[in-house]
């Protein structure tokens, strides 16, 4: 298997994590293991092109499949809500900004939308992910001494 | 209602026809799938194991052991009689489906000329 296999394989083994837990625990190594073929045979057949369609079907998966499952967990949907939230009002705090602003040039862009918008959405949804972890242990906990 | 009466989703059709020839392993299954749909229908390792868990689960299919020869990492699946049933009435239903249609399209074709 070549690097580039090796890494897409790597690559698709942590984002298995986007995946229910139950599925992943029973079929995960299938998973792996039917996604390594099918790299293999794209490989073979058309190079970075068929491994480029192999990943636009993962991806398509992973919106399809992945994330409906996951909408009844409080650790993926609160730091998603927190994440789209804090990016939707900074995004519109950087508009106001842009608008006002006398001349705007690409590198300058880019940064404001690194450090104004991606970076606290990312802090925030950490942190709502620690704590909506830390919350589901202490209720489990509370549940079991009662 | 009885779960042969239910209408079988895509994926799972073609899982349960993909098995119909014989026990395969999943990457199998989902070669024996694209075929069957003259590569129109393209089952993903995502879609295919959620899937089998639900055919599993309402007792469509089982594990089977694989062949001594064969990668011991790869687990084997086989149709059981309720997968069996469940696909018969899917492929009567289609094919009750397939000569409405093509009466639908005799009449249309009376009916422009």
């Amino acid at each position: 298997m070549n690097i580039v296999l090796l890494r897409s394989l790597w690559l698709y083994e942590r984002l298995l994590l986007l995946y229910p837990e139950d599925l992943r625990r029973d079929f995960g190594g299938e998973m792996i293991l039917a996604f390594a073929d099918d790299l293999e045979a794209a490989w073979g057949d058309a190079r970075i092109a068929g491994v480029m369609q192999i990943w636009w079907y993962a991806l398509r998966e992973m919106l399809t499949v992945a994330l409906p499952a996951q909408r009844s967990n409080p650790c993926v949907l609160v730091p998603a809500l927190s994440f789209v939230v804090v990016a939707a009002t900074q995004s519109a705090e950087l508009c106001l900004a842009v608008h006002q602003a006398a001349r705007v040039d690409t590198s300058w862009l880019f940064d404001s939308i690194r450090l104004v918008v991606l970076l606290p959405s990312l802090a925030n949804a950490l942190i709502a992910f620690v704590v909506t972890r830390v919350y589901a242990r202490c209720s489990i906990t509370a549940l079991q001494l009662d | 209602m009885e779960q042969s009466d239910q209408l079988l989703a895509p994926a799972a059709f073609l899982i349960l026809f993909a098995l119909a020839t014989g026990d395969k392993h999943g990457y199998a299954i989902m070669q024996e799938a694209r075929k069957l749909s003259d590569d129109s229908f393209k089952i993903g390792p995502a879609t295919l194991y959620t899937t089998i868990q639900r055919l599993l689960d309402s007792d469509r299919i089982r594990e089977v052991p694989g062949p001594k020869d064969g990668d011991s990492r790869r687990k084997y699946y086989r149709l059981t009689g309720a997968g069996k049933s469940a696909l018969n009435a899917e492929l009567v239903r289609m094919e009750a489906m397939l000569r409405k249609s093509k009466a639908i399209r005799l009449r249309l074709a009376e009916f422009s000329s």
